[in-house]
């Protein structure tokens, strides 16, 4: 048996450095993984990549000898498994569900839609109606051994992610996927005079800049979303798949007509890192899903009434479609968070506190020239007719408004006597 | 040639969807009761209700009131309404000022009605299929009503 190398100094300071608690435990740590053949370099490595201390004590735990006399890397476990089969014995430990599923045929309710989480929610293990025991990734419903590791979750109860509609939505979701490739007709981009393509490019750029906070947002919360609520988790990734099409999508049209990717503004940033740094979920879904997809959903039915050839107008219809989903996920998530919420009047003002500072994005968004001078110029079909072209901005305004705060309202949130945002453009 | 509007039109139109069905599952599926209310110029106003499921409209039925039996509806005065049809038989679809987005926006000369946001938000959730559906009357003989 070989002697275990000395352990550097060097190397126990960096696990000091790297938040391992003292000298003398990262020393107990580092033998105990010399012991399993792990090799210095290797260790000073996984430190450099964020190896904490309690997660290399587990993975010992359970780690195979790496470097086994004989070269053996089977633990006793799966050797003496090993030992059985060769003996053609099998184990068939799995077949021995403690609560088994055995004889669950779930059935389409429409064969030609296909098989539905609809339809599978029906035959067993459906909706969720409980805060889960656990925090793994085994499927709900299916058995699972007791010691499973804790994945760390934070949102555990049903209020704190949980929509009525989100099951259906997912569906929807899926149903309803476009390809920025494919389906646009791009060959129907005609040139366009150059304050109107100069005016959609900066439209465009600002979809291209404000969409993909919808792909990252969820993406942050997902991993901290109990999978008991994975119908939630599904939706939100095909959110994020629609909103990496619409950057796409966006993008296309600025870099396909002459016009160019143009401005973006510090203004528009900061909105978007308040709803990447909101500190909670619900939190950043209000800024987010209600109030910021809420205003860009107008602007992509404003883009499609103002579309200067079928292109464009085929893009915003696909986005409409997309946008008007996760509004409908936030708005239904509002509404359970709040009429769920175990100190359900502390969340309701709480969410006044915030929609308070929140609104006033909506004047910002629609005082800033560089949103509603463009959708002027092409409502006005061309910089002549921008001051004609601003009906449409007033337009916009009274509807985004309108609309947000029947949104608010479906969700229990009456914010139609408390908004300071004006009913009508001071222009 | 059938007459707009009637039940029959809109079953003509729905019969058309119906065998354009790959199509229509391209775009995905659409569920939902959608209203038409159509006001016959000072004439009262004629009402249907069109029952979205699947890739296909289930049923097309006269109503007195769309709006109470739909989760959203589309009005319009008779003239707006014969004026979108006629475009989308003139160009084989609605030119960039006849889509029903366009025409819905801005409140006039058709707008949409529902009974919350979260029902006019179906408007939007479905528009593409909505928009393929009436498309379909690109060769749909019609009579129209006057004009």
């Amino acid at each position: 048996m070989t002697q275990a190398p000395a352990i550097p100094k060097e190397l126990l300071a960096k696990a000091v450095s790297r938040g391992w608690t003292s000298e003398r435990a990262a020393s107990d740590t580092i033998e105990l993984a010399l012991a399993k053949g792990f090799s210095l370099e290797q260790i000073g490595v996984a430190m450099d990549m964020g190896l904490t201390p309690e997660r290399a004590a587990e993975y010992l735990q359970m780690a195979s000898a790496l470097r086994a006399p004989g070269g053996n890397v089977f633990n006793d476990q799966q050797s003496e498994y090993i030992d059985q089969l060769k003996k053609g014995r099998f184990d068939l430990e799995w077949l021995n569900d403690p609560r088994p599923t055995v004889g669950i045929r779930a059935t389409m309710k429409d064969p030609e839609r296909g098989l539905t989480l609809q339809d599978i929610n029906r035959a067993y293990a459906g909706v969720p109606e409980d805060a889960p025991e656990y925090r793994t990734m085994a499927p709900r419903g299916s058995a699972f051994d007791a010691d499973v590791p804790d994945m760390g979750y934070v949102y555990n109860q049903k209020y704190q992610v949980w929509s009525d509609n989100v099951v259906a939505l997912y569906e929807e979701a899926c149903s309803r996927q476009w390809s920025a490739t494919r389906d646009i007709p791009w060959g129907e981009l005609k040139p366009l005079p150059p304050d109107l393509e100069r005016a959609q490019c900066q439209i465009a750029t600002l979809l291209t800049e404000v969409e993909m906070i919808a792909s990252d947002f969820p993406a942050k919360w997902l991993w901290q979303m109990n999978q008991h609520f994975h119908e939630v988790k599904m939706f939100l990734c095909t959110q994020a798949m629609d909103e990496a099409r619409h950057l796409e999508v966006f993008r296309k049209r600025a870099l396909a007509n002459g016009g160019g990717l143009m401005r973006c503004l510090t203004g528009t940033e900061t909105f978007l890192k308040s709803i990447l740094h909101a500190p909670t979920y619900v939190q950043g879904s209000f800024l987010m899903h209600v109030l910021g997809e809420g205003l860009v959903l107008d602007i992509f039915r404003g883009g499609e009434f103002l579309a200067k050839n079928k292109t464009e107008k085929e893009i915003y219809r696909l986005c409409i479609q997309d946008e008007a989903r996760h509004v409908s996920y936030g708005t239904m998530h509002l509404k359970y968070f709040l009429e769920h919420h175990p100190e359900r009047e502390k969340a309701i003002a709480e969410m006044h506190a915030l929609a308070e500072v929140a609104e006033l994005g909506i004047p910002g968004f629609l005082t800033n020239p560089f949103i509603i001078e463009p959708l002027a110029v092409l409502m006005g079909d061309g910089v002549k007719g921008m001051d004609k072209g601003m009906e449409a901005v007033r337009l916009v305004w009274v509807r985004m408004r309108e609309e947000y705060l029947n949104r608010c309202a479906i969700a229990g949130f009456d914010r139609r006597d408390l908004t300071k945002v004006p009913a009508q453009a001071p222009f | 040639m059938t007459k707009f509007p009637s039940v029959e039109w809109f079953q003509a139109l729905s019969e058309r969807a119906a065998a354009d069905k790959e199509e229509f599952k391209r775009l995905g599926y659409f569920d939902a009761n959608v209203g038409v209310k159509i006001d016959a110029n000072g004439s009262g106003a004629k009402g249907y209700v069109l029952e979205f499921a699947g890739y296909v409209v289930r049923s097309v039925k006269d109503v007195a009131d769309p709006v109470a039996e739909s989760n959203f509806t589309i009005e319009g005065s008779l003239d707006a309404w014969t004026d979108m049809v006629r475009n989308i038989q003139d160009h084989g679809e609605p030119d960039l000022n006849h889509t029903l987005n366009r025409l819905t926006m801005a409140g006039v000369p058709m707008k949409v009605v529902a009974k919350d946001q979260l029902e006019v938000d179906l408007f939007y959730r479905f528009n593409q299929t909505l928009q393929a559906f009436f498309n379909e009357a690109a060769a749909l003989p019609t009579e129209f009503a006057h004009g």
